[in-house]
């Protein structure tokens, strides 16, 4: 996790925002778009089966199209794959 | 790392770096020494798998789609902070 977080600093350069998405991404000041896109890819992440046209649809109501939606949902999917190639593999730890 | 790795062929990173804008901090180039990221590197037994899952970081990344660059670190970052992911 810690990977990301350093390009998200690098990308937007908040400190405080990338520490606040660390630890809860919930409390950090988003906007009604990014605060639903984050519930999007947390309930892929979590239980995608959970997922139904009302979700989609409460995205088309912030503004993101059907382009946006499958981008969104392969980079969550894309970061769950690689999520767990690196932890099966031992990525980043010590012994 | 508990598996192996091995040197990965110049031919693939290249085709797997090929749809990055130069502006990206991409995890298939180098580190200041010289060496990939182990994410990477733990790929190289299967190097086909490699260059396709690091060329598709670079397709759903590409600039003319619609999410920022802040939005996607954004995804990536909360989907491993939900995954617990050590990485």
């Amino acid at each position: 996790m810690h990977s990301h977080a350093e390009f998200l600093r690098r990308e937007c350069l908040d400190d405080a925002l990338v520490a606040t998405l660390r630890r809860d991404y919930r409390e950090a000041p988003l906007s009604a778009a990014d605060r639903a896109m984050l519930d999007y890819v947390v309930q892929i992440t979590d239980d995608a089966t959970r997922i139904s046209p009302a979700t989609h649809a409460h995205l088309r109501e912030q503004g993101f199209d059907d382009t946006a939606i499958l981008q969104m949902t392969l980079i969550a999917s894309f970061f769950n794959y690689i999520n767990r190639v690196a932890d099966a593999l031992g990525v980043g730890r010590d012994a | 790392m508990w598996i192996k790795t091995v040197p990965v062929p110049d031919d693939v990173l290249n085709r797997s770096r090929a749809g990055y804008p130069q502006v990206y901090s991409i995890p298939v180039e180098p580190r200041p020494d010289g060496k990939l990221a182990d994410i990477v590197s733990s790929h190289s037994l299967i190097p086909a798998a490699l260059e396709h899952a690091f060329g598709t970081l670079a397709a759903i990344y590409a600039p003319e789609l619609p999410l920022t660059r802040p939005q996607q670190e954004m995804i990536a970052t909360v989907v491993s902070v939900r995954n617990r992911c050590v990485y």
